[in-house]
């Protein structure tokens, strides 16, 4: 296959060029930005085709980012080649939607027009190919130990003559990626948390809390009637507390603090009373006036000594009438002084008692108006009584509030017990309540769960799904390997040789599909490698697919830039290997004049196009 | 005599909680009992069967309270209760110990209890549920008794988990009427002597369609019930067959056109059908078109499997296809359909890439 002409209406910043090839190797020599990668784009536009792309894909395609900015309505171009002596002429109108192709073939001196897919391309070239084989672009920039993935990832892709241009590698990195994303959305804390409701759920359904409801109400009756019987006791209580200290105080009003005193005087008095009253009885009536009776008492003595004198005298007189009238006048005031000294010791007593009276009175009736009559004296003797019966009636009360004291204690101890065992049950009953809300809150929690474990099982479904593709695809690329790996891996290595120079024996390539280079019989791992020399092993397998792909059929080469990091040395060795072994056209896009020079020293035949 | 069949009320649930329209779901739930109410008063209803879960959980006391109130409001109506598995009880929890109204008769026993309306010359027997789940065989506890009464039954049940029975086992047992409980959806035993009334008003996306009760009569020793919408609100399923040709933005503007907006009806979107491979589907998008619960993405993007399967053995989506593409009665065809679309999405986007330039 040849490609013999290539004219440009507009494309990119490329406009009107007219660029005819020869058979060798081609030089396109210009500066920067002078369009070179354009017109590498445009050939294989023009070989190819070019789809409008679609959605997200189309913003950085082929076709937007060669539309150009001015003349868009004369995008395209046309592309002339050669195959098995056929030419064909390859008109592109870009500016049309969808693009349209005008494609005619010259042979035997006449022009046809033909299909697109008549035309006599080769086995297996598809812009996947060309851009993965023929097509080289500066590679593997920068770090180098990215391009050991690259190759690897283009081995993987390999697909023995492949009618698809998809990429394994790239297809089995976005399954990852959408995996990872799923896995991230996968809330495995819900799990869980899940499990350990459903434990706790369990075990709390378990624990019983069978407390007795109608013993506690039985219990709360009682504690009522406890609760009654206990205020009635109290109550009881106090009003006879109340009572007796209302007695006592009317006892210590009158300072009475001695019981014996006050039976005491309570005994005098009625002593006293009784006295009076018969003194009231036997004298009262007779109204001689006590100062007579006196007179009458003291008289009666000068008369009783008058009369015993008279006896005396008659005696001694014998006049016995004399002694007569001296014993019967001695008999009389003897009789008149007993009758009337009695009635004054009487008097005497009355009145003493009267002061006696009167004392007690003060003492006991300290704001009394009484004269110390003996109806006064009778109401004292009474109001005495009461008192030793108030007395009596306070050591009764007392007596029986020290009973109801020991009753009520005993009451509230009762009440405290059967209080102490229903804060048990009401603690029981709390406890149930609490066991409930719990319970509640569980089964809440469970739902609220509930539509993200059914999302997390949906999740699962999915990254179940990944994995079999992901495993099901790179065990097809695998498989798509060992048919096409081992005569691959051997053509690369002759290759790899050659161009090194005989430095290095050749290339390996692992189960895993990593590559090693062999030197001296020993496999060097490419992290131990050079830049320069994964870029020659890098240029061994893509020479070796093409010679894999094509083996009886040169095909143009295109060398866009692709030399920057290879030194002197090793692009006068690729130089002369490609001028030596490849007979098909080669295309050499370079803004440097190094390949001009390096050809030219070692008569390198080519021909020159500058942009 | 009138009754209404009714279970499954739910009381405190919250449906749909964070969408926008949840809060409206909890308002419908928790009206659905006072609703009940003014209905029996208004029809004059004799009895009301709730075969259990009329709570969503087992029940507080502040919550017993809400409900003895309504019940209160009954003028006519007596009211038959039977816990579920969702206000299961517990010896001594709040809702076994409570006091209903008078007219409300709980039959709170774990096992089977009867109470007798002498006035309608009718039974009802019940149980309630003292777990979460209840397995058991109680073909043996439940024969009708043979007194020359009519008698109901109330049960709560009917999945794997919770008392697994038979429709045609239950209608066996000689009752005359089953009023079952427990399945959110309605349904009837083929000779209308059993039936699953459903909730009466929808509680969780899945549950579409009408939501009612069964209204009945016995009258001359004879069953008939009626069906009864209850629910103002549906969840929709809404079913779209996607075809190559249907960019998203048509499905958006189609999907508009098909959802009502009437503020009655949540939909769920059911994709099915094949899809343009290259356009981009954005099923959270669908989310926020409208009143829309849940999308279900089951379209497959148009690939052409039978053709990829017949190109030559070399090429990777021939193997690819081969190796996954389900064949049969594949058990695993779900799961091997799903790898094999992920494989060939994956593939296919690297065509897409500029000039098919993979190497940089």
């Amino acid at each position: 296959m040849k490609i013999r002409r290539c004219a440009i209406y507009q494309f990119g910043k490329l406009k009107e060029k007219d660029l005819e090839f020869g058979d060798g190797i081609t030089l396109i020599q210009g500066p920067n930005e002078s369009g070179k990668t354009t017109l590498h784009t445009a050939m294989a536009a023009l070989l190819f085709g070019v789809e409008r792309g679609r959605g997200r894909a189309a913003a950085n395609d082929t076709y937007k980012s060669n539309l150009p900015w001015t003349s868009p309505e004369l995008y395209g171009g046309s592309l002339d080649w050669e195959r098995d002596g056929r030419r064909i002429h390859v008109v592109r109108d870009l500016a049309k939607t969808p693009p349209r192709s005008y494609i005619s073939e010259t042979k035997d001196g006449s022009t046809r027009d033909i299909n697109e897919n008549d035309q006599p391309f080769p086995d297996s070239l598809t812009p996947y190919l060309f851009f993965n084989t023929l097509s080289f672009r500066q590679s593997g920039g920068g770090p180098e130990s990215g391009l050991a993935d690259e190759l690897r990832s283009h081995i993987i892709n390999l697909q023995g003559s492949g009618n698809e241009s998809m990429d394994v590698a790239a297809a089995l990195t976005e399954i990852k990626n959408k995996r990872r994303l799923l896995q991230k959305e996968l809330r495995e804390d819900a799990d869980q948390e899940a499990a350990v409701l459903e434990r706790e759920l369990a075990e709390l359904e378990r624990s019983s809390f069978a407390a007795q409801p109608d013993a506690w109400n039985e219990n709360g009756e009682m504690l009522r009637r406890q609760d009654e019987l206990a205020q009635k006791l109290t109550d009881e209580r106090e009003a006879l507390l109340k009572e007796t200290e209302r007695k006592k105080q009317v006892l210590k009003a009158l300072n009475i603090r001695d019981r014996e005193e006050l039976e005491a005087d309570a005994e005098k008095v009625s002593a006293l009373a009784e006295q009076m009253q018969v003194y009231e009885k036997d004298y009262e009536p007779d109204q001689t006036a006590p100062g007579l009776i006196k007179a009458l008492v003291y008289l009666s003595l000068p008369f009783m000594l008058l009369f015993f004198w008279l006896i005396l005298n008659g005696i001694q007189m014998h006049e016995y009438g004399r002694v007569a009238i001296g014993v019967i006048g001695l008999f009389v005031s003897m009789l008149i002084s007993t009758r009337f000294s009695r009635k004054q010791d009487a008097l005497t007593a009355q009145q003493h008692n009267q002061k006696l009276l009167m004392e007690l009175l003060a003492r006991y009736v300290p704001d009394h108006n009484a004269e110390g009559s003996v109806r006064e004296a009778g109401e004292l003797a009474s109001y005495m009584d009461r008192l030793k019966a108030l007395w009596t009636d306070i050591e009764e009360s007392e007596k029986t509030l020290e009973a109801g004291s020991a009753r009520l204690i005993e009451v509230l101890g009762q009440r405290e017990s059967l209080k102490r065992r229903m804060d048990g049950e009401l603690s029981l009953k709390v406890r149930r309540e609490q066991w409930e809300a719990r319970i509640r809150a569980l089964l809440d929690r469970q739902e609220q769960l509930k539509p993200i474990l059914e999302n997390n099982a949906r999740l699962r479904g999915e990254l179940q799904a990944l994995d079999l593709a992901r495993t099901t695809l790179s065990t097809l690329a695998s498989g798509v390997y060992s048919d096409f790996g081992a005569p691959l891996t051997e053509a690369a290595s002759g290759i790899f040789s050659e161009i090194t120079g005989g430095s290095y024996e050749g290339v390996r390539i692992s189960d895993k599909l990593e590559i090693y280079a062999v030197k001296d019989h020993r496999m060097i791992a490419p992290s131990a490698l050079s830049g320069g020399t994964m870029q020659q092993i890098y240029f061994a397998f893509r020479m070796a697919m093409i010679r894999l792909l094509w083996p009886n059929e040169p095909m143009p080469l295109f060398f866009d830039d692709a030399f920057v990091y290879y030194d002197q040395e090793r692009l006068e060795a690729l130089l002369r290997w490609l001028h030596k072994n490849y007979t098909g056209q080669i295309f050499l896009f370079t803004c440097q004049n190094r390949e001009e020079e390096l050809m030219k020293s070692v008569h390198i035949p080519y021909e020159k196009i500058e942009l | 005599m009138r009754f209404i069949h009714t279970a499954d009320l739910h009381l405190g649930a919250e449906p749909d909680k964070d969408k926008p329209w949840g809060p409206a779901r909890a308002d419908a739930v928790r009206q659905s009992l006072p609703r009940l109410v003014d209905l029996c008063n208004e029809e004059a209803i004799d009895l009301l069967l709730i075969s259990g879960d009329l709570f969503h959980r087992p029940p507080t006391e502040a919550e017993l309270k809400e409900t003895d109130y309504l019940f209160s409001k009954l003028t006519l109506t007596k009211v038959i209760l039977i816990a579920g598995n969702h206000d299961f009880l517990r010896p001594g929890c709040a809702m076994a110990e409570h006091r209903f109204p008078e007219n409300v008769f709980f039959l709170s026993s774990p096992d089977p209890e009867t109470r007798v309306f002498p006035q309608w010359n009718l039974s009802v027997t019940g149980f309630s549920y003292y777990s979460e789940k209840m397995r058991r065989d109680l073909a043996s506890e439940l024969v009708c008794p043979d007194d020359g009464r009519r008698h109901i039954l109330l049960l709560h049940g009917g999945d794997a988990t919770h008392l697994p029975f038979k429709l045609s086992a239950l209608q066996e047992l000689g009752w005359d009427y089953i009023a079952l409980g427990h399945i959110h959806k309605p349904s009837i035993s083929s000779d209308g002597r059993a039936a699953m009334p459903g909730s009466p008003e929808p509680l969780d996306r899945s549950e579409t369609g009408p939501h009612g009760v069964f209204e009945g009569t016995l009258s001359g020793g004879t069953f008939t019930i009626t069906w009864r919408n209850f629910s103002n609100f549906e969840y929709t399923d809404l079913k779209i067959n996607l075809t190559p040709e249907m960019s998203f933005a048509a499905l958006e503007s189609l999907l508009r056109k098909r959802m009502s907006t009437d503020s009655g009806k949540v939909y769920r979107l059911l994709l099915g059908g094949r899809r343009d491979p290259a356009a981009e589907f954005d099923t959270d998008a669908l989310l926020r078109l409208g009143p829309v619960s849940e999308v279900i993405d089951e379209s497959q993007p148009d690939f052409p499997w039978e053709e990829w399967a017949a190109r030559p053995s070399h090429d990777i989506l021939a193997r690819l296809t081969a190796a996954l593409l389900p064949k049969g009665n594949d058990p695993d065809a779900a799961l091997k359909q799903k790898a094999l679309t992920y494989a060939a999405e994956a593939l296919i986007a690297t065509v897409r890439r500029p000039g098919g330039e993979v190497l940089r």
